[in-house]
């Protein structure tokens, strides 16, 4: 299977029906079992654990269902941190423009704290857009988010592949939330189960209570 | 009133159903309770040592050899009691006067009554060696008569009947190669005198482990007693079918002034040291099992905030879905006990080995005989579940007290920055406390009672409840001061760890304080304790004079007349004979032990330079005192004002002062006449004799002289300076290592504490450590930016561990030799930053180890 340089995929699937093992997988996280995992050019699956760190630095960004953030770090600080780690220098200017297109252009000082939940998500999607990833990689983002707040990081996460042209990975349960995904894919006791294509919630919704319960 | 009954049993209690909660609680939280359980059994452990080594110190001790014939064995009061509870051992043998042994015999029930004396003796052999006692143990001498109360039986030839005559046990002989006829010179004091063995005594059934003894007529052994009208104890042996207890009451009603010992209490008699041992025994593992349950209750308590802190969330959804404030309570409580049991039982063996440990650390220190036995019995472990349970439970409360107040909407909201603001009333204190320790340590206002150095180096405990209050702010000055300096910014892990520090200031401080307040007290007790030996061994450098000492190589010391004999060898231009004892001074209501010397004032400066400051020390004569300006203000003494003085056999005397001097440190805090001191030493001799040279005398051809001089004394041996031995410190003579293992305990306890917080600060951030690996920070970054954390702590707790040290020191400095500059040992140093360290970055580096254990996506996605 192949996703696209700037397309917006959703995961869905029944509990067990391995969806963060291909994640983790596809994020460089775990290693397959069998088969090979590609990122660009790079085969992710033969690599040791200190290289895929690296890969993870600089080519993946993440974004989880919660706990995202430092606590002691300010946002620009939690933003930046990425980079830090991989002991680059800090493009002011890019920070200033990531932060802005998600919104928060005004909050680099603030810490996390002083953040509602959606912000803080939103500030977790600019971090893992500060290195120019090549994929981001989200685990139930809007998992802890009330309705609002996930329509603001979802169409958040649709504008990041249109506008920025970055592959997005994202695995949910929620239909809403994949709907606003270019294609759908559903997993099934470790197997594709089959894909939607610009699906709406309601189709979504049913092929799951097809799969059996979600 | 059934109900209230009802409910305080239920709060004490907790129902099955609340027990099997607690239980599914605490195998789903094994992290947090971890830190309880471990210092509840670590603190069970030591309550139950010295519940064993007080139950052993009130019931077991040695049992008698020589007495173990008699019923019951009288003695004097060999006790000063300061209160109803504790008591100052005499340091010398309190005698009873000869003529109570009639007395006594005339009690009803009594059959026979016999006054025992014990005469201090060494056995030489045939080439003018010493034959030791069994073990090692002196040789004593005694009357005939008193062989009856062990029961000795003459094996081969006869009881001694003529004042040359001796009976030796068989043990003696058999090591001496004596028998019946043959000849031996016994020294008494120094006097060494030849006797005719007349007969071998076998030894009581039970042996003779801890002496030897030997035999002489009745009135051959008061003679050389030298105290023809006192008894060092009266044996009782009991008419067939009287009871012990019984007769002791009897005797006492009847006879004033003897104090009855039955069963192994007859041990202490016949034993002083055993005696002694148990006094000391007694009181402080009294005193520290108290306090060691304070402690556990602190500690249990602060490691259970820390857990109840980290499940907050839990307890808040327990509120949320309608658990009153009081199920909170039920369900914590619940949980301490079940902690608090295991953890108690857990330390129960190792409790009674520490029991051992601690005994073993006596018998080094020559505080306890290594034949005290040792009672482990089923009630110190009870006493100790008990206490466990009680402070567990004390401790759950005070934490689940705050956390059922908390608002359950307040605790399910998203983890808030910490409260920042430290309570002003806890500030205004820790702030206040400073000055007032400043003051103690270095105003030179010590009260009468004290002196100016116990006083600077209890004020340590201002400083370190300072800490205690002040522990967070603190922390936040270091880390904006220095944490640049400890971490690089430019590398991310540096700057994790700053930020980290900088937010977090409470959930560090919880860790970097108990270290600190541990810093201060062991560098007050590492430093104290080297500036105290340095000042007395500079006194005792500095006043010493005489340029040779004669001591005994044998037997209790030298006999005066040896002063005598020497003062007329050409070339000596001073003799001084020094008698030392431990008297007690009694000032306002106040008793203390202090160390003394007994000398003679003729031309002491120049064997002994006191450095008289007041009066004149040539006036030491009867009726007099000269004191060290130390003791003098701590008793409130003037020159010519008289104090009240108990001799070390408790004989009491109103002498006037004299004098006053400053070496009090290195000679001993009382000086009385010699021939005084010397009356009342249990062996009536002097420790040593001072002998100084004219001046231009050739040394080696004065110390021959010397040897020529006293070569009628057998055990006297001439010696240079360095045979004059450093005065005992006041006391008892195992007090500096009781208080060095009790403070061991003490900081291990606190390392403990320290252990348990940082690991469970550490673990906990499992997320935090998984978050920052999945967004690309190798394992290495988060452990370097734990390590900085640890760098952190590690220096503000050495820091201010040391600078709350540094007044007490100085002060006690002070104190002891008028000079500012403790005496600090880089050694010492090296080892608390050692231990520090370890403590500190072994358990951050563990712990986070042991939190990056599972992998980073299955970590973050789990529970808190």
């Amino acid at each position: 299977m192949q996703l696209r340089r700037g397309t917006f995929t959703a995961v869905m699937g029944p509990s067990g029906s391995g969806k963060s093992t291909f994640l983790n997988c596809a994020a460089g996280l775990d290693r397959p079992t069998s088969g090979s995992v590609w990122l660009g050019d790079v085969e992710l699956s033969g690599l040791g654990e200190v290289e895929l760190t690296e890969v993870r630095r600089e080519r993946i960004g993440f974004v989880f269902q919660a706990y995202n953030l430092l606590g002691s770090l300010t946002v620009a600080d939690n933003v930046t941190l990425p980079l830090r780690l991989a002991g680059r220098r800090t493009d002011r200017q890019f920070l200033h423009q990531v932060l802005a297109a998600v919104g928060l252009g005004d909050f680099l000082k603030r810490l996390p704290s002083e953040l509602s939940g959606g912000q803080q998500q939103r500030v977790a999607v600019a971090r893992a857009l500060i290195t120019r990833p090549e994929a981001i990689v989200a685990d139930e983002p809007t998992g802890a988010l009330d309705t609002r707040s996930s329509k603001q990081v979802l169409e958040l996460m649709r504008r990041v592949a249109d506008e920025m042209g970055q592959t997005v990975l994202m695995v949910t349960h929620d239909p809403v939330a994949a709907s606003y995904a270019d294609s759908v894919l559903f997993l099934a006791d470790g197997r594709l189960a089959g894909e939607l294509r610009r699906p709406t919630s309601d189709e979504i919704a049913s092929r799951m209570t097809h799969l059996g319960e979600w | 009133m059934i109900r209230r009954v009802g409910r305080l049993l239920r709060s004490l209690v907790p129902l099955p159903r609340d027990l099997s909660l607690a239980w599914k609680t605490i195998k789903g939280q094994k992290g947090g309770f971890a830190g309880s359980f471990v210092a509840l059994a670590a603190g069970s452990a030591v309550i139950t040592a010295c519940g064993i080594l007080l139950m052993s110190g009130l019931a077991s001790g040695v049992a008698p050899e020589r007495y173990a014939g008699a019923d019951v064995v009288l003695s004097a009061g060999q006790s000063f009691w300061l209160d109803e509870s504790s008591a100052v051992r005499y340091s010398e043998r309190v005698t009873l006067p000869a003529d109570k042994v009639a007395a006594v015999a005339a009690v009803p029930g009594v059959k026979a009554a016999v006054g025992d004396v014990d005469v201090e003796l060494s056995v030489l052999n045939s080439d003018g060696g010493v034959v030791g006692g069994a073990n090692g143990y002196p040789v004593y001498g005694h009357g005939w008569t008193s062989a009856e109360l062990g029961p000795f039986r003459v094996g081969t030839g006869h009881a001694p009947t003529a004042p040359d005559e001796v009976v030796l046990d068989s043990g003696l002989a058999w090591r001496a190669h004596l028998s019946t006829g043959s000849t031996v010179r016994l020294v008494v004091g120094s006097n060494a005198s030849t006797y005719r063995v007349v007969g071998i005594a076998d030894p009581p059934p039970g042996g003779l482990a801890r002496q030897s003894a030997l035999f002489f007529t009745d009135d051959q052994a008061v003679e050389l007693s030298g105290r023809p009208d006192q008894v060092a104890a009266i044996g009782v042996l009991a008419q067939p079918g009287v009871n012990p207890d019984m007769l002791s009451k009897a005797i006492t009603a009847a006879v004033p002034g003897v104090e009855p010992h039955t069963g192994t209490g007859r041990g202490d008699v016949e034993f002083l040291d055993v005696g002694d041992a148990r006094n000391l025994v007694v009181d402080s593992s009294a005193s520290f099992g108290g306090t060691m349950v304070l402690i556990v209750v602190f500690v249990v308590a602060s490691t259970l905030t820390l857990s109840v802190q980290q499940r907050r969330r839990e307890l808040a959804l327990m509120r949320a879905i309608g658990a009153t404030p009081r199920q909170i309570h039920w369900m914590i409580g619940a949980e301490m006990t079940l902690v608090s049991l295991s953890g108690a039982l857990a330390g129960a063996i190792p409790g009674v080995l520490l029991a051992f440990v601690m005994r073993g650390v006596f018998v080094l220190a020559g505080a306890m005989p290594p034949d005290y036995r040792m009672d482990v019995g089923v009630l110190p472990v009870l006493a100790s579940l008990v206490l466990c349970v009680f402070s567990a439970r004390i401790s759950g409360w005070l934490v689940a007290r705050k956390v059922a107040r908390t608002s359950p909407v307040e605790a399910l909201g998203e983890a808030a920055v910490e409260p920042r603001k430290l309570g002003r009333v806890r500030l205004a204190i820790g702030v206040l406390l400073i000055p007032v320790g400043l003051l103690l340590t270095l105003g030179n206002v010590a009260d009468s009672g004290d002196s100016v150095a116990d006083v600077a180096a209890s004020a340590v405990l201002f400083f370190v409840v300072a800490l205690g209050c002040l522990g967070p702010v603190l922390l936040r000055g270091a880390i904006v001061l220095f944490g640049r300096f400890l971490n690089n910014q430019n590398h991310a892990a540096g700057f994790l760890a700053q930020s980290n520090t900088r937010a977090n200031v409470r959930r560090l401080s919880a860790g970097a304080t108990p270290l600190a307040i541990g810093v201060t007290l062991a560098a007050v007790q590492i430093f104290g304790a080297t500036t105290t030996g340095a000042a007395t061994q500079a006194q005792l450098n500095d006043g010493l004079k005489a340029g040779h000492v004669l001591t005994a190589s044998s037997g209790a010391g030298v006999s005066p007349q040896v002063a005598a004999a020497v003062s007329s060898v050409p070339g000596v231009s001073a003799v001084t004979p020094v008698a030392r004892m431990q008297v007690l001074l009694t000032f306002g209501t106040q008793t203390k032990v202090f160390a003394a010397q007994g000398v003679t004032p003729d031309r002491l400066a120049d064997t002994m330079d006191l450095k008289v400051d007041g009066g004149s020390i040539a006036d030491l004569h009867d009726g007099t005192v000269a004191l060290s300006d130390v003791t003098a203000r701590m008793v409130n003494a003037k020159l010519g004002g008289t104090v009240v003085l108990r001799l070390g056999d408790s004989t009491l005397i109103k002498p006037r002062v004299v004098a006053l001097y400053d070496r009090g440190l290195g000679f001993g805090d009382v000086t009385l006449p010699n021939d005084l001191v010397v009356a009342h030493t249990t062996a009536q001799v002097d420790s040593a004799v001072l002998v100084a040279s004219a001046p231009g005398s050739d040394q080696g051809a004065l110390a021959d002289a010397l040897r020529k001089a006293v070569a009628a004394y057998p055990t006297v041996r001439v010696g240079g300076p360095a045979a004059f031995s450093v005065t005992p410190a006041a006391g008892d003579s195992g007090g500096w290592a009781l208080n060095l293992l009790f403070q061991t305990l003490l900081l291990g306890y606190i390392a403990i504490a320290v252990v348990n917080t940082l690991v469970m600060a550490t673990a906990a951030r499992v997320r935090e450590f998984a978050m920052l690996q999945l967004i690309g920070a190798g394992r290495d970054q988060v452990r370097a930016m734990m390590n900085g954390e640890a760098r952190t702590v590690i220096f503000s707790a050495l820091l201010f561990g040391l600078l709350a040290g540094v007044p007490s020191l100085v002060g006690m400095s002070l104190g002891l030799s008028h000079s500012p500059v403790p005496d600090i040992s880089v050694l010492g140093l090296l080892a608390i930053a050692v231990l520090t360290v370890a403590l500190c970055w072994g358990s951050i580096a563990v712990a986070t180890r042991f939190a990056m254990r599972s992998a980073p996506i299955d970590a973050i996605g789990g529970r808190e």
